[in-house]
């Protein structure tokens, strides 16, 4: 690797942050773990003068858990910590297998899970599960505070609706509902430790028999992770069988927009999605 | 650029280096520190053969700046034995199950090896194909180096180490 | 002396310098600089074919902090490569020459301060190209009217290798089935994990020393001599320790030109490493080959004739084509007995990356396309596939009309052991939708015999030297690339002169100070070549220690003596020897002081046109495809082989489990794909390896034979390993699926749409 050069910032309040933000305008980039910003700089996929490591910045930390709030995840939490976090085991397994299917072990001990997401990659993979467990983002900048839903911060391939002097403090994901279940799926055409060339987070509740409520996102098979909203709908209200899921599947497949690259073509991608979903319904029908 | 004087600790002993932004830590230790164990296969962070552990942490020193290191503590396999003259365990292991072919994937996989067994001191098979799946070895097809592991991880038991 | 004597000879002895690698203490090229060092880049062509109008380097010159520049225009304009034998078959030059003929082709190079500087340099040096017409393919290659890439050869054709015997048409005549396929295999990489480095220094009488990942350093220091238009002796080339090779660094390299040329220009040590993107985008690569087969049986199953026609697309030089061009050829008739012969092999150039040597030598694709055939054929006739193979299977003693004679040969014994092994029978008998168990077969080469280098001297040679304190040193130019042959070498010596391990020092590496010569590591030749030459050098060293103690201990001529456990001694009277390094010191004062030693040579005579020895395998494949994402997933492997006397069981299983890997890759994973030239997945994130999830449990056993040409009976293992997997892998999945997978790789897309009937 050998990089091209920029300057290095290490604030250590968001005050500072802010300021060097608003000084340098677009031609900074803030980082917490890097792994992919260095990637992207070393191939001169994209080009910033200066970097700003949120890494000193303490209120960017930490990795909490309650039953009111549920997961709070920092700017700086690295993704091996959120994986090895007891409550997070217990409640979103579908984020913890996300996780332990992405990269390899040292990246996940560097890279950080708001920075999975702000980079915005279609294969992002903790995105999916993220979106489908309704996790919100909490966006800080100069004297400002808001807070949107992580689909709607991706808006995307590498695109956010982040302001260039926004950052995402936290990312926080509801508590599960009592009957709610899910789980994350990727399909890899040729190694087990591979980059997706599928992906999908399924999140639902069946209540007296029926789906009372469906969440299902697709990764790498759109520009940005999306909602396979019209196969939702297909269960929506229904009871689980095997033909419906059936039906549900083959709708993901047709409603998602994948195209063919070096991992697979678009036709695999599309049936892969279908056979993603049905697999996730069925064991998740089964569990409840 | 802005030139960054910082302090780190590799393998036990305070350093004190100047570096430019956009040295990596790779760069550090292998250029301007002269530790030359850790290798470079690829520099985009997909072989694992540049693996350190940065606070304990199992990182890839390709993709991890030299200014990151501030302040923060560095382990190469230079500084994973305690003393000079015997092995780790699992650099022990690794001699005797003949895990090391070219060698050049050999300090990264021991440097993964050594954050498992420090994490998980009795790991399955699968957790050991799992901890060294961002380590690329194209000599051995991994067989010896998992027996390896295992056996290192046996004889840290058996030494309650 | 009274225990037995302690052998060496199939002991799990753990290497050499596992210590040294494990501690991270092991020097590698790239771990080396010198004072002054300078940083070399190479500027490789981004065009797949273009005549050069005109090289402006004034802008790159200006920058500061560059020492040196240079293009073709400023070297000889020397054709090279390893084919010397033929002088028309060296077709490459260091830099290009009017015309660039592929993407990556190497233009220029520039020598800064530091790496940065040298990169932003070359990309000021300003190429203009007048683009030529391309061809990415052999058909298109061959077509009329395509573009020629080499003035000197019309239709791309650079070479073109026969091999016959037999009546081939009465053969076919004779046959009561034929059938004939065609097959394809693609572009793979070695992907060794140490990318190439090479360091040269050039002291003031302008001679070069060159440090570099090599696997043949003698091969580099005779090119480089000839490039430079130097001296050969002008030439060192030192290899430190390799991060493998697989065949991927058995040339003459441009940056080990560059560095060296640059070096004596600027006085300053120049050195150059490649990035992995530059290794997968322009590095060597096993051949893309299309094979069509033709084979006809009698009913009873035992073949009557056989006829292969191959096309290599050997990419824009020939690089060491023309070997892997015949040995498709040997490989398409191997394994069993063919009475009647026909091999065609073409080896056309492209305007792809050139190809080369890679594991396995042209074996991978030949029995790729033979065993999968083989399988079809054994479906057809209605005869076991075992079964087949055992009818028509190689014994000892078999001839090869003009080409070999087999020697030891274990291969029906691999047969048996592998259908017990596997449960093949039974597994048979129960056949399961999307589950498979699929065999294959190989045979393998240990070392060529066909002087295609033209060297001057023996194909090996090693020098021995014993000491009056009980050790010895062993110096041999063989190459260590991390196969683990300075093991087994000092593990033979140390067998021959009793001794340990521990008591023989290595020296090895280094053109100037090891005997001349070696030809390195290619085609499994270390082990038995190499070998054989430490056991001359050795024997002709302890016929001057026997005599000794024939001497001191006053024995009637009949007696046979023998070193062990650090004596010497009669064979019949172990009891009554002389410590080892006592008798070298009495050798030395009778001779007045002088050092004992001596140097052993081998070289293979007389043993037809391609290996003095065969190794034998067979392997089968537990595989299960999902049949709706049609992933492939293999459960086991089953191996056996036969290496001959296994000289350290764990250096073989090292070897064997590692061909796994690879050749998982190559069925299933790894793939350079292709684009008008331009190789599109340069990263590991996208040429995808198998790491450890990936990797199958398997079993292996080996047939143990003694090879009369080999040191200790032993011959080849690993290498030949690379050839089965995937056709064993291909038979598993068709049986899984229905699909007869003849273009590797086998994917999950092939398979899926098949099964889907797209
Ligand atoms: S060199 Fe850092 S991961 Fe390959
Ligand atoms: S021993 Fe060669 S890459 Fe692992």
């Amino acid at each position: 690797m050998s990089l091209p050069e920029f300057n290095f910032h290490s604030p250590s309040h968001t005050d500072e942050l802010f300021r060097l933000l608003q000084e340098f305008g677009p031609s900074a980039r803030v980082m917490s773990g890097g792994t992919d910003l260095l990637i992207a700089l070393d191939g001169g996929r994209v080009h910033y003068k200066h970097l700003i490591s949120l890494k000193e910045i303490a209120v960017l930390n930490g990795l909490d858990y309650d039953s009111s709030t549920g997961l709070t995840i920092s700017a700086n939490t690295v993704l091996a910590d959120v994986a090895a976090f007891a409550p997070a085991l217990e409640h979103y397994a579908c984020l913890v297998d996300s996780i332990e299917e992405l990269a390899t072990v040292q990246v996940r001990h560097k890279a950080s899970v708001v920075g999975n997401i702000c980079n915005a990659s279609p294969a992002a993979d903790t995105a999916t599960p993220l979106m489908a467990l309704g996790a919100r983002a909490v966006i800080i900048g100069p004297g400002l505070k808001r807070e949107i839903s992580v689909e709607e911060l991706i808006t995307g391939p590498g695109k956010t609706c982040l302001a260039e002097y926004e950052i995402v403090q936290r990312i926080i994901v509801p508590p599960p509902g009592e009957h709610q279940r899910s789980l994350f799926l990727k399909h890899s055409p040729r190694s087990r430790v591979d980059i997706a060339a599928t992906s999908a987070c399924i999140s639902l509740c069946i209540q007296d028999g029926v789906f009372a409520e469906v969440s299902i996102f697709l990764g790498s098979v759109a520009p940005r992770p999306m909602r396979a909203k019209q196969a939702e709908a297909v269960l929506k209200g229904k009871q689980p069988d095997p033909d419906l899921l059936q039906r549900a599947a083959a709708t993901a497949g047709e409603e998602c927009s994948p195209i063919s690259d070096l991992r697979a073509s678009e036709e695999h991608k599309r049936h892969m999605v279908g056979v993603l979903i049905f697999r996730g319904l069925e064991q998740l029908a089964v569990q409840t | 650029m802005n030139t960054h004087v910082i302090e780190l600790i590799v393998n036990g002993d305070l350093r004190e280096v100047a570096v430019r932004p956009n040295l990596t830590l790779l760069q550090l230790l292998r250029d301007h520190l002269r530790l030359t164990g850790t290798k470079h296969g690829c520099g985009t962070g997909d072989c694992g053969a540049c693996t350190v552990l940065l606070d304990g942490r199992p990182v890839n020193s390709c993709l991890t700046l030299a200014v990151e290191a501030r302040n923060r503590t560095i382990t190469t396999i230079e500084g994973i034995s305690t003393s000079g003259t015997t092995l780790h365990p699992v650099q022990q292991a690794f001699v005797e199950k003949g895990a090391v072919q070219c060698g050049y994937c050999t300090p990264g996989m021991i440097m993964s090896s050594v954050h498992l067994l420090r994490t998980n001191p009795d790991p399955t098979e699968s957790e050991i194909r799992h901890a060294i799946g961002g380590n690329i070895c194209r000599c051995t097809g991994y067989t010896k180096i998992i027996e390896a592991i295992e056996t290192a991880a046996r004889a840290k038991k058996g030494s309650g180490q | 002396m009274s225990e037995q004597r302690k052998t060496l000879i199939g002991k799990r002895v753990p290497r050499l310098d596992a210590h040294a690698k494990v501690t991270g203490t092991a020097r590698y090229t790239g771990d080396l600089s010198l004072p002054g060092m300078l940083y070399g880049v190479m500027v490789r062509s981004p065009v797949a074919h273009a005549h050069i109008k005109h090289i402006d380097v004034s802008k790159a010159r200006a920058f500061p902090g560059v020492k040196c520049i240079i293009t073709g225009n400023d070297v000889p304009a020397i054709r090279y490569g390893n084919w010397r034998l033929v002088p028309e078959l060296q077709d490459e030059t260091v830099l290009a020459h009017d015309c660039v003929r592929f993407i990556g082709d190497e233009v220029a190079a520039v020598a800064a301060i530091d790496e940065a500087t040298a990169r932003k340099a070359a990309e000021l040096i300003d190429v203009e190209y007048e683009p030529l017409p391309a061809v990415f393919n052999v058909d298109d290659a061959m077509a009329e009217g395509a573009p020629t890439l080499h003035s000197h050869r019309e239709n791309n054709l650079s070479l073109e290798r026969k091999i016959d015997y037999g009546d081939l048409e009465k053969a076919f005549a004779e046959a009561d089935y034929i059938r004939e396929d065609t097959f394809t295999t693609h572009a793979v990489s070695h992907a060794y994990m140490e990318p190439c480095v090479a360091l040269a220094q050039a002291d003031a009488d302008g001679r070069i020393t060159l440090w570099t990942s090599t696997q043949t350093p003698y091969y580099v220091q005779c090119l480089l001599a000839q490039t430079m238009e130097l001296r050969e002796n002008d030439v060192r080339v030192i290899k430190p320790h390799v991060g493998g090779g697989f065949g991927g660094k058995m040339e003459l390299r441009p940056w080990e030109f560059c560095a060296a040329w640059m070096a004596r220009e600027t006085g300053q040590p120049v050195k150059f490493t490649l990035t992995r993107a530059e290794e997968f985008a322009s590095g060597r690569r096993r051949h893309p080959v299309k094979i069509t087969s033709k084979i006809g049986f009698k009913k009873d199953g035992s073949i009557t004739g056989k006829e292969v026609i191959a096309h290599l697309d050997g990419g824009a030089y020939n690089g060491m084509g023309p070997t892997a061009t015949f040995l498709i050829g040997n490989f398409g008739a191997m394994l069993y007995r063919v009475p009647a012969y026909r091999y065609r092999g073409n080896y056309i150039y492209t305007n792809n990356p050139p190809a080369g040597a890679m594991r396995g030598f042209g074996a991978p694709q030949a029995l790729f396309a033979g065993e999968t055939q083989m399988n079809l054929a054994a479906d057809a006739l209605g005869i076991d596939p075992i079964e087949l193979r055992l009818k028509n299977a190689m014994v000892e003693g078999d001839k090869i009309p003009g080409v070999a004679t087999i020697g030891s040969c274990g291969f029906i014994e691999c047969l048996e052991k592998v259908r017990e092994l596997s449960n093949w029978d039974e597994r048979q008998a129960d056949a399961r939708p999307g589950e498979g168990l699929g065999i294959a077969c190989y045979s393998f080469i240990s070392g060529g015999v066909f002087n295609w280098f033209n060297t001057q001297y023996t194909f090996s040679a090693a020098e021995v030297r014993v000491f009056d304190d009980g050790t010895a040193q062993l110096s041999t130019l063989a190459a260590d690339i991390g196969q683990g042959s300075d093991l087994i070498l000092v593990q033979i010596l140390a067998e021959e002169l009793g001794l340990e391990v521990s008591d023989i020092r290595l020296v090895t590496g280094d053109t100037a100070t090891c005997p001349q010569s070696d030809l390195g590591t290619w085609g499994s030749r270390v082990t038995l070549m190499a070998g054989n030459a430490v056991r001359d050098a050795a024997h002709k060293v302890k016929e001057q220690l026997f005599d000794m103690v024939s001497l001191k201990l006053n024995l009637n001529v009949i007696h046979e003596i023998e070193c062990g456990n650090g004596h010497i001694y009669p064979k019949s009277k172990p009891a009554h020897g002389l410590p080892f390094g006592d008798v070298v010191a009495m050798v030395q004062r009778s001779n007045r002081g002088k050092p004992l030693k001596a140097t052993g040579y081998y070289t293979p005579r007389d043993c037809g046109l391609v290996s003095p020895a065969f190794s034998f395998g067979a392997q089968v494949a537990d595989t299960s495809v999902d049949l709706e994402t049609g992933m492939v997933q293999v459960n086991k492997m089953f191996t056996v082989h036969d290496c001959g006397t296994e000289l350290n069981p764990m250096a073989v299983e090292g070897q064997l489990e590692g061909s796994i890997q690879m050749s998982l890759g190559y069925a299933l994973s790894e793939e350079l794909l292709m684009e008008e030239g331009k190789t599109l997945n340069t990263s590991f994130l996208d040429y995808k390896v198998p790491v450890a999830e990936d990797m199958p449990p398997s079993v292996s056993e080996t047939i143990e034979t003694y090879e009369e040409t080999g040191p200790f009976g032993a011959k080849e293992a690993g290498e030949g390993l690379a050839c089965p997997t995937a056709p064993a892998i291909a038979d598993a999945v068709r049986k899984a699926t229905g699909l007869c997978c003849k273009d590797l790789p086998i994917t999950s897309d092939k398979i899926r749409s098949y099964l889907s009937g797209d």
